[in-house]
């Protein structure tokens, strides 16, 4: 599975300097969740959420902890 | 003959139930300063005496030595509902100091010699009816009530436990009509709880009878929060959209879904699949039934801390499979929480999306379509397999998901469609299965309630129904 979907890399290409929430999973230290702007979702390991530029999304991407990177979409009653 | 010997203790009630001291006073002309509390002094080990006039308050009732035209001068006051002797009453016990039928039998029949046994028994069988009704009436408009008054209602109709004396025991005694007519005599209906026709479809009535109610099984319910309901007890919870504090349900969609879960055995309204389970609302979902990815995760780490059993998740979008979802399900397994989620609704021909939604097409979530009365797939029910990505969580299991009537906002009932209403019942199941087999594990619990599930559709797993229709009662035996 691609760390990021189509829908995301486009919407980050399009916002290279604009905000977008994220859901990160990843395997980080607590160093890095801070460096990179995230905030760990407590009680649950390696998931953190955050409001990335696209650029910051892009380079992400490229680190080998990370292993997607989501919209932080809303969900709906069903 | 003297006046000590004319005089008897009565009891005098009023007409108003709440009458205090001093009103009893004024109505009896008496000194306020001459009644005590009879609560009080009875809970001591002084003796009554003859000269104390003793009040009980909340009853409405005084008890004193009168004479006889005492008694005839109450009895004329419009404030004073009765004068009554105080008599010594006697509990029917038999010798051996337990109750028994022979003793109660022999008790009737001394009514019998007195030649008033069918009197009697009428009046006694009216008005045993009247004050059961009446005391029914009483429960019922207590809306308030917060908790299980199964607890004064033994599960059966216990008027069937009142010995009825047939006459053909009485043999020779005579009959005397009665004084007056007799209102005709109508048995009360049975009081039972109403079973909504998709619990009953699910067989949980037949896990109720073995004793698997989801007693001690604690049930959070990730949704817009649940109103306070008389016919539903808020066991705890959080919420998680930020600047509410609350988990109070503003939208009505949260509590319906608890209502399946969880409804009370009370005989009002409706009944859960899980009668007995603790239900907790986590509000991952704003009053407008949306909410955040981030938000919801947050609630399901709540779940985890807080040591839930099992995870209604009624929520989702149309995407495709998300590793922070099948991520956090993975680690609520781990911890003990099994994960039940609906499928989605967009099964429609005309829905761009057919497949199950997100997160129920995580693996390890149970993904739940919606059936109706006739056991057919709803329309909107998502379905497929394979689809986004290859491999994604198809649907798993079916239950009752169209024009389901559960708790709603306002102390009311709705019928509600979707497969939200259909994933509740495999959570009450599911805590059904947690108390039947209280070591086994999520990944057990969700084998236990598809290799148990009546076959739906084209034989064996299919993309429809997955495993079939939730059944209660086998996944329990």
């Amino acid at each position: 599975m691609d760390k990021i979907n189509n829908a995301l890399k486009q919407k980050c290409l399009s916002h290279l300097s604009k905000p977008i929430q994220v859901v990160v999973v990843g395997l980080l230290t607590t160093e890095e969740v801070f460096n990179l702007g995230l905030t760990p979702i407590n009680g649950l390991d390696n998931l953190y959420k955050g409001s990335l530029t696209g650029q910051q999304i892009l380079n992400l991407e490229k680190l080998d902890a990370i292993k997607s990177i989501e919209f932080d979409i809303n969900m709906h009653v069903l | 003959m003297t006046k000590s010997q004319t005089e008897k203790r009565y009891i005098v009630t009023f007409a108003d139930t709440q009458t205090s001291e001093s009103t009893a006073a004024e109505i009896l002309n008496i000194a306020a300063n001459k009644i005590q509390d009879g609560v009080d002094l009875m809970a001591t080990d002084a003796e009554i005496k003859p000269s104390d006039i003793l009040h009980f308050n909340g009853l409405g009732s005084t008890t004193l030595t009168l004479s006889e035209a005492e008694v005839k001068k109450y009895q004329a006051d419009e404030r004073i509902l009765a004068v009554e002797e105080d008599l010594e009453m006697h509990i029917l016990m038999d010798a051996a100091g337990e109750w028994s039928e022979e003793a109660s039998l022999s008790a009737v029949h001394d009514f019998a010699n007195e030649d008033i046994s069918e009197t009697v028994n009428l009046y006694y069988q009216q008005g045993y009816q009247h004050g059961q009704t009446a005391l029914y009436q009483n429960l019922m408009s207590y809306n308030a009530y917060p908790g299980d008054i199964s607890r004064f209602f033994p599960p059966l109709a216990f008027t069937a436990q009142i010995p009825r004396v047939p006459m053909a025991l009485m043999p020779g005694l005579p009959i005397k009509p009665a004084p007056f007519p007799l209102p005709p005599f109508e048995p009360l209906p049975v009081l039972t709880q109403p079973v909504p026709w998709n619990i009953a479809m699910v067989n949980a009535p037949k896990a109720w009878a073995r004793g698997y109610r989801g007693t001690g099984v604690k049930v959070a319910v990730l949704d817009t929060g649940i109103a306070s309901h008389p016919d539903l007890v808020i066991s705890g919870g959080a919420s998680f959209v930020p600047g509410v504090a609350s988990y109070h349900d503003g939208h009505g969609h949260g509590t319906h879904c608890a209502g399946v879960i969880g409804a009370k055995n009370n005989l009002i309204g409706v009944v859960g699949v899980a009668p007995n389970s603790k239900v907790y609302a986590v509000k991952v979902l704003n009053d407008g039934g949306s909410g955040s990815t981030s938000w919801i995760l947050a609630g399901m780490a709540w779940a985890k801390a807080n040591g839930m059993h099992v995870v209604s998740m009624s929520l989702g979008s149309v995407s495709c499979q998300s590793l922070a979802y099948t991520n956090a399900i993975a680690q609520l397994n781990a911890a003990g929480v099994t994960v039940v989620c609906a499928a989605g609704n967009s099964g429609r021909p005309t829905s761009s999306f057919r497949c199950v939604n997100s997160p129920a097409n995580s693996p390890r979530a149970i993904a739940v379509a919606a059936i109706d009365a006739n056991k057919v797939k709803a329309d909107f029910s998502s379905f497929g397999t394979g689809c986004c990505p290859q491999g994604a969580n198809p649907v798993n299991i079916s239950a009752p998901g169209v024009s389901v009537n559960s708790t709603y906002l306002s102390n009311g009932y709705k019928k509600m469609s979707g497969t939200s209403m259909a994933c509740p019942h495999v959570a009450g199941a599911a805590a059904l299965v947690k108390q039947r087999f209280p070591a086994f594990t999520p990944a057990q619990i969700r084998a236990r309630l598809l290799l148990t599930a009546a076959d739906l559709g084209v034989p064996g797993n299919d993309q429809l129904y997955g495993a079939g229709l939730v059944d209660c009662n086998q996944a329990t035996l």
